[in-house]
């Protein structure tokens, strides 16, 4: 069973999601380096790919945009490697079945690549002044998601990034693929949040 | 001085047509409305005349939106003293209570408005989302289709509904609602398309023609729904393996709606760029998923 870590980058866009849209479920997937895959002890969650906020139960966008970050993927040397979700309602931080569902989909795609997580955000611990990761990690197994043991996953400096992008208000500048569907002009890889990130490490 | 009032009066009109633009498009950008409010607004609460009173509303709304209850009390004060008795004023009550997770007080205040005004949509629709907060869906399922029996053309309602069901993977009732909807407003592009997108979703052969048919609608209601566009190219390039009776038939639909999206993209400049070298790589990107999915003719 491999370790997961959630970098600065996957972290940030997380919250920056959830914290654009509180009043939908949101979810997206999360990339590794694909230097990582195959029997790798510890996988490095290093950017998240925000999806969706409307919908997040119909499969056609969903898979107009697996294909699409497949694509990517393959040219910038990296792999699907887990899927996140958040819930609609404040209080229900456990994975439903739909986020199941499309975690065993990812899951079952990225087989005899990588071990793909399921990541739950838990909205309740979603805060400026956080002090923990506000997420569980779930892995498969016979079938089944099970809870992992998620201390010490997330990596150094991640949540003093998150604080400040959320006093700024980042989010707003977000674009998930739903954005994008609006209107194709936003980049669903975010670069300038990316050098916002990158840079206040 | 006059320089200084200029200036201020400048800010008041640009704050005051932005909550009003906010009411008239009804978007729900509750933390910019409580911030103009609170930081700003507020203090020249005067000068805005009768529109105070929708204001109110609005920031009252927005406040319950983003937890602010103190707010959304001071509101609702105001409200209650301008319009003592109003039902309108006891349903903003309500969502404040609401908004405080005091869901059985607010069910009992929005019976009691049912009592005395049994058609009162807001306290109907209210209930509905007070089962929701607290994950009866099952329950809210059950009071909305009660409200949309005598409020019919509702589209709204009908949308939630529709979102209700798919949050419980039950898509064929809500491929029902985006029927309805479809039945009253048959030249709007999105309702075509989201009904597509769950037939789509419920698989089989059935099912992916009729995608197909209701993309296809959509994309000819509005040839830039690109939502439509990947949904007829899906469509078409699954029936292409899955008919082999109608598969050039399939293979040119897919290939159509290929061209059209790769079109847009070009046209727009691809993925937020506005190097064309980036919108090439784009192209590409888009290439390599149509070539992916599409199956060699056997």
């Amino acid at each position: 069973m491999a370790e997961y870590n959630v970098s600065s980058r996957a972290y940030c866009k997380m919250v920056l999601h959830a914290a654009k849209y509180p009043h939908c479920a949101v979810n997206g997937v999360l990339l590794a380096e694909k230097r990582q895959s195959g029997e790798m002890k510890t996988i490095d969650l290093i950017d998240a790919i925000p999806l969706f906020h409307l919908s997040l139960s119909l499969a056609p966008m969903m898979e107009v945009a697996l294909i699409q970050i497949e694509e990517y993927c393959k040219k910038a040397d990296l792999v699907i490697a887990g899927y996140y979700h958040a819930n609609e309602l404040h209080e229900e931080s456990s994975p439903k079945i739909i986020a199941k569902r499309i975690a065993s989909k990812i899951h079952e795609n990225s087989s005899g690549v990588i071990d793909a997580c399921l990541l739950m955000i838990d909205n309740s611990r979603i805060s400026v002044n956080a002090t923990e990761e506000f997420y569980d990690i779930y892995l498969y197994n016979n079938s089944e998601w099970k809870l992992k043991e998620t201390k010490d996953t997330l990596m150094e400096g991640a949540l003093e990034a998150a604080a400040s992008l959320l006093h700024s208000k980042a989010q707003s500048d977000l674009t998930d693929f739903d954005n994008h569907l609006d209107n194709i002009t936003l980049d669903w890889t975010n670069p300038a949040i990316n050098e916002i990130i990158d840079h206040s490490a | 001085l006059s320089k200084d009032s200029n200036v201020l009066h400048f800010y008041f009109s640009e704050a005051r047509d932005r909550l009003k633009q906010i009411r008239e498009e009804q978007s729900r950008s509750s933390r910019e409305v409580v911030d103009i409010w609170e930081q700003f607004l507020s203090y020249f609460s005067d000068k805005l005349g009768n529109d105070v009173w929708p204001v109110y509303e609005q920031v009252c709304i927005a406040a319950c939106d983003c937890g602010e209850i103190s707010l959304a009390h001071r509101c609702v004060r105001e409200l209650n003293r301008q319009f003592p008795k109003s039902f309108r004023v006891k349903g903003l009550e309500g969502m404040v209570l609401e908004a405080n997770q005091r869901y059985d007080t607010a069910e009992h205040l929005y019976k009691t408005i049912l009592q005395d005004d049994p058609t009162n949509s807001v306290a109907e629709k209210r209930l509905v989302v007070i089962y929701k907060s607290q994950n009866k869906i099952k329950e809210a399922i059950t009071e909305l289709r009660k409200y949309l029996d005598s409020h019919m053309a509702d589209t709204d309602s009908w949308l939630e509904l529709s979102d209700l069901y798919l949050s419980q993977m039950d898509y064929a009732h809500a491929a029902f609602c985006l029927e309805e909807l479809i039945l009253a407003n048959p030249h709007y592009h999105l309702f075509h398309q989201r009904y597509a997108e769950i037939r789509y979703t419920q698989g089989g052969t059935e099912n992916l023609l009729e995608a197909r048919a209701y993309f296809s609608q959509a994309i000819k209601l509005n040839p830039n729904n690109i939502r439509a566009l990947y949904g007829l190219f899906l469509c078409a390039s699954n029936l292409a393996t899955k008919q082999r009776s109608a598969e050039s038939k399939n293979m040119k639909y897919a290939a159509w709606a290929a061209e059209q999206i790769s079109q847009l993209y070009r046209k727009l400049g691809g993925r937020g760029t506005k190097s064309s070298s980036d919108s090439t790589e784009q192209i590409k990107a888009l290439g390599g998923m149509f070539d992916k999915l599409q199956l060699t003719s056997s």
